[in-house]
């Protein structure tokens, strides 16, 4: 077949070339100029080509990287893959270890075709798409300290939810821009938001904060979408020294009116919370930009705390004590607890068993606390994450596509989805400790040239009902056009509330947003250099 | 389309030279210069849809509405005649699920409908739990059991396996003596729920063409049944591949992943659902253990790409609107490989041991497992051949 599709593709330019010649005799006066396409467009190997599959139906997102292939582990990766896709449960290995309390009971429950979560109109953990988590905060951005970071809907029997998800509401709300959500030209667009209620009686675990009890008027929640999962391994090969010169040059620039988080930079170098845990590396992952190496960061961690499975390195349970100490003094669950969990009989007194066993502290002996989930499967399950393709960019060859990526360079797109990064030698490290420095283990990036479409610093937007603290970190926008195929939907943002990219571009355009100037700017374009616009987006 | 397409490199040369010359003549505005191979494209679209998804999920949603009914009568009048009468009926939705898994693309993987109704294994301490509560057991014998069924159980609870639980042992419909009402309750509410999400899979493909009452369902449960959110069945999202509004950017993708969801199946029964209990990855991982017809799944699963890749299903199949013609043309051999490799798959599990859950180390297995493997190889190479044409 290759031997066909050279031939095929020889016979094509001959062709091509000999029609038009024949024009060219004719018609002198107006030339066709003969410009040479390039085999490939710059961009189209959006991971390298280490790390991109030129797949682009409903498993683009699902591929292994070249270099995952390469070094042999394609296996593994296909292993990894059962993970992440299947359903937990509390004993059926190897999937199992599910609860006590549990945000999913799957991975791709949020992250549905491995994309970006989509847009609910309520929250249920089942609900198919539901990449939504919850952020409990106090009117001071404060997370909740009763309530795990990301709160838990669910528990197996005899425990109970620490929220009644039932009656959680989400209000989508309409916005209405300071342009009336219309162009000049009379193009109009529709922004929504969502705001969530959640009554008082819906909640199990009393509302802390530091410890502190907090009145239910100061309570605040807001959502948070999962991105796709996909190039996370390529986006950890990006060297640290690249991510500081990133940062270092737009502090100097001084473009963002909103500045830079000093959280993260403290002007000519890192802020101490810049850099993850105890380590030299900076975070790179989440809209907080809360994690930074890979083999510790969100997928690492959520095969843990998502569904509370523990393995080597997280032995315990993803839980606060304010929820422990509330079900262990619960009548109903001591009630039951013995008949669920007969070997955590330890002391005859049942409050104390509860609440050891939930906290899995040093009261459980050491011999029974055994790794849920086995090192051979968390190995393939990161050889899985590690090794995800991006979905090679598309149509960069098109008139339209072009005239859109130069229109997102000019009106200063780029400048934060920054285009394009090189990889280093990716000589990875774990701070959790599970994997050596490097591990062979797992695939590598060395030295490609990825098109992320991020800087991975964040900015704010000052959209109506923010993101928490409104820092956001500049979401890569690779494969994002191949959403609604591998997905079923396209929304956007980080709780879904651009349902289009024109929705999206236009949240980025209140007067205090550092994309105010860019979206200006893209107002000011015709119908048709905005769809420009769109469709180049849609084609990286 | 025979005559049109002798070889992939005529038919480029012949629509170039037309492009070409034409060009001079009328500045390149008059001729759509694919216009042909977007003609035999459509028709090979129009007909996966209409005489492979169509037929195979119109038969899917009648079964699963027939089982609701059989568990309805059962647990009303409490027979073996009508347990067994459920169980065929059981078998007979099952096979049409399984024959529809080579285009679990789509409504079955954006809504969620695949491990919605055919997780596994069955969470059975869970089940335990659920038939120790008599409050959920209430609530799933009410008249809205179904929808309690599908928005509280879980997927580990749901779906065929669930009421394969109830139905099946050793390969055997139970003893009626050994069922109870609680058992019945579940049934019919999971049923119910199964039945939903079929009707779903139905009304999202057929659209309009989907019988009246089912669609009256989807809105009575306001299920979504378009594609993301607007006025597009799934049907036609695919009949208007490369048109405004379909997700599909060309005609060829829509062809691709005809091609793709048949290569995830065939992935799928090769390395997971008899390779991971083969090679020992892990021997739970046995899908329809308690009815023991895993083998009858695999064999189903690879006629729906039997279905999918020569036109049609049995009966009403068409080859010459198939993608099997379509790879003659371009790669007689690539075609002829793929042909002898789904023959072969099938044989292969034709021959396998059964009961699967018994004899899952037999050396019939493995060559099962490598006859699906090389399956998927021949089709990602038939994927790769057209994307160019």
């Amino acid at each position: 077949m290759f031997k066909i599709n050279r031939l095929t593709l020889l016979l094509t330019v001959g062709l091509l070339v000999f029609g038009m010649a024949s024009c060219k005799k004719e018609n002198k006066t107006t030339p066709t100029p003969v410009t040479p396409t390039p085999a490939v467009v710059e961009g189209t190997y959006a991971g390298g080509e280490l790390g991109t599959t030129f797949n682009n139906t409903q498993t683009a997102y699902e591929d292994p990287t070249p270099a995952t292939v390469q070094a042999g582990m394609t296996a593994q990766f296909k292993y990894g893959e059962y993970f992440f896709e299947r359903t937990y449960t509390q004993n059926n290995e190897p999937f199992n270890g599910l609860g006590p309390l549990y945000i999913r009971s799957s991975c791709i429950a949020c992250h549905p075709g491995y994309g970006h979560g989509m847009r609910m109109n309520r929250y249920r953990a089942d609900d198919w798409g539901n990449g939504y988590l919850l952020v409990f905060t106090d009117r001071n951005d404060t997370y909740l300290s009763s309530y795990t970071g990301m709160p838990q809907t669910k528990a197996v029997a005899p425990f109970k939810a620490p929220l009644d998800e039932t009656k959680i509401q989400i209000n989508w709300l309409s916005y209405t821009d300071e342009w009336g959500n219309q162009f000049a030209d009379g193009e109009t667009y529709s922004l929504t938001y969502p705001e969530v209620y959640i009554p008082e009686d819906a909640f199990y675990v009393p509302l802390e904060v530091g410890g502190n009890p907090i009145p239910y008027s100061d309570f605040v929640c807001r959502l948070e979408s999962t991105i796709g999962i996909y190039g996370t391994g390529l986006i950890d090969a990006i060297p640290d020294d690249s991510l500081k010169a990133q940062y270092q040059k737009e502090f100097n620039d001084g473009y963002m009116q909103n500045g830079i988080n000093p959280g993260m930079w403290a002007g000519n170098d890192w802020a101490p919370t810049g850099l993850y845990g105890n380590t030299d590396h900076p975070k790179r992952y989440t809209y907080a930009l809360t994690r930074g190496p890979l083999q510790d960061a969100p997928g690492a961690n959520a095969i843990w705390n998502i569904t509370n499975v523990t393995h080597r390195t997280k032995m315990g349970h993803y839980m606060t004590g304010a929820y422990a100490l509330k079900a262990s003094q619960d009548p109903d669950v001591q009630a039951e607890f013995y008949n669920y969990f007969p070997q955590y009989n330890l002391t005859g007194n049942v409050e104390n068993d509860i609440y050891n066993y939930l906290m899995m502290n040093d009261q459980i002996p050491a011999e029974m606390k055994v790794p849920e989930m086995k090192d051979e499967d968390y190995v393939n399950f990161m050889v899985w994450h590690r090794g995800l393709a991006v979905p090679a960019a598309r149509n960069l060859d098109d008139p339209e596509v072009q005239r859109g990526r130069e229109l997102f360079t000019e009106m200063g797109c780029a400048y934060c989805h920054r285009p394009s990064w090189e990889t280093g030698d990716d000589v990875f490290t774990d701070p959790a400790g599970f994997f050596t420095t490097a591990d062979s283990r797992l695939p590598r990036y060395p030295h490609q040239k990825i098109w992320p479409y991020s800087d991975y610093i964040q900015h704010k937007l000052h959209m109506e009902n923010d993101i928490r603290t409104g820092w956001c970190r500049t979401t890569p926008l690779w494969g994002r056009g191949l959403s609604a195929i591998c997905t079923g939907s396209s929304d956007r943002l980080h709780d879904c509330r651009a349902q289009t990219v024109i929705e999206a571009i236009m949240w980025h355009g209140n007067p205090q947003s550092d994309a105010r100037r860019t979206v200006e700017k893209f107002r000011e374009l015709s119908k048709a250099d905005r769809d420009a616009v769109v469709k180049f987006i849609e084609a990286i | 389309m025979k005559k049109f397409f002798k070889t992939a490199m005529l038919m480029t040369a012949a629509v170039l030279l037309a492009f070409s010359f034409n060009s001079c003549k009328k500045n390149s505005k008059t001729t759509e210069p694919t216009t042909d191979t977007d003609a035999v494209k459509v028709t090979i679209i129009n007909q996966f849809l209409d005489h492979t998804v169509s037929p195979t999920y119109t038969k899917l949603a009648f079964f699963t509405d027939e089982l609701v009914n059989d568990l309805k009568t059962l647990k009303s009048d409490m027979t073996q005649a009508n347990v067994d009468k459920a169980c065929e009926s059981f078998l007979e939705a099952r096979k049409w699920w399984e024959m529809s898994e080579a285009f679990l693309f789509g409504a079955a993987s954006d809504f969620g409908i695949d491990p919605h109704i055919d997780s596994w294994p069955l969470d059975e301490d869970a089940f335990n739990n659920l038939m120790a509560s008599p409050s959920m057991i209430a609530a799933l014998d009410s008249e809205d059991g179904d929808v309690i069924a599908g928005e509280q159980l879980g997927n580990a609870l749901l779906g065929f396996h669930g009421i394969e639980y109830v139905l099946f042992r050793d390969g055997q419909p139970r003893n009626v003596a050994d069922l109870t009402n609680d058992d019945m309750i579940y049934a019919v509410a999971v049923s119910g729920d199964l039945r939903n999400r079929c009707f779903q899979l139905e009304v999202s493909w057929l659209g309009d063409n989907a019988p009246a009452s089912h669609r009256e369902k989807m809105e009575e449960l306001e299920f979504n049944t378009t594609v993301n959110g607007g006025d597009n069945s799934y049907g036609d999202n695919m009949r208007n591949a490369g048109k405004a509004g379909s997700t599909y950017s060309t005609l060829t993708q829509a062809l691709q992943s005809i091609i793709d969801g048949s290569i995830d199946i065939s992935d799928e029964v090769g390395t997971s659902k008899i390779g991971k209990p083969h090679t020992g990855e892990d021997p739970t991982y046995v899908e329809s253990p308690y009815s023991q017809k895993s083998i009858i799944d695999f064999y189903d699963n690879i006629t729906s790409i039997k279905n999918a890749y020569m036109g049609g299903n049995e009966g009403e199949r068409d080859e010459s609107k198939s993608l099997h013609a379509y790879v003659k043309n371009i790669d007689s051999q690539l075609d002829n490989r793929i042909v002898e490799a789904i023959d072969n798959a099938l044989v292969k599990i034709n021959n396998m041991v059964a009961p699967f859950v018994h004899n899952y180390t037999d050396p019939s297995a493995g060559e099962a497992m490598e006859a699906c493997q090389n399956l998927s190889d021949v089709l990602a190479e038939a994927k790769d051949a057209i994307k160019d044409n």
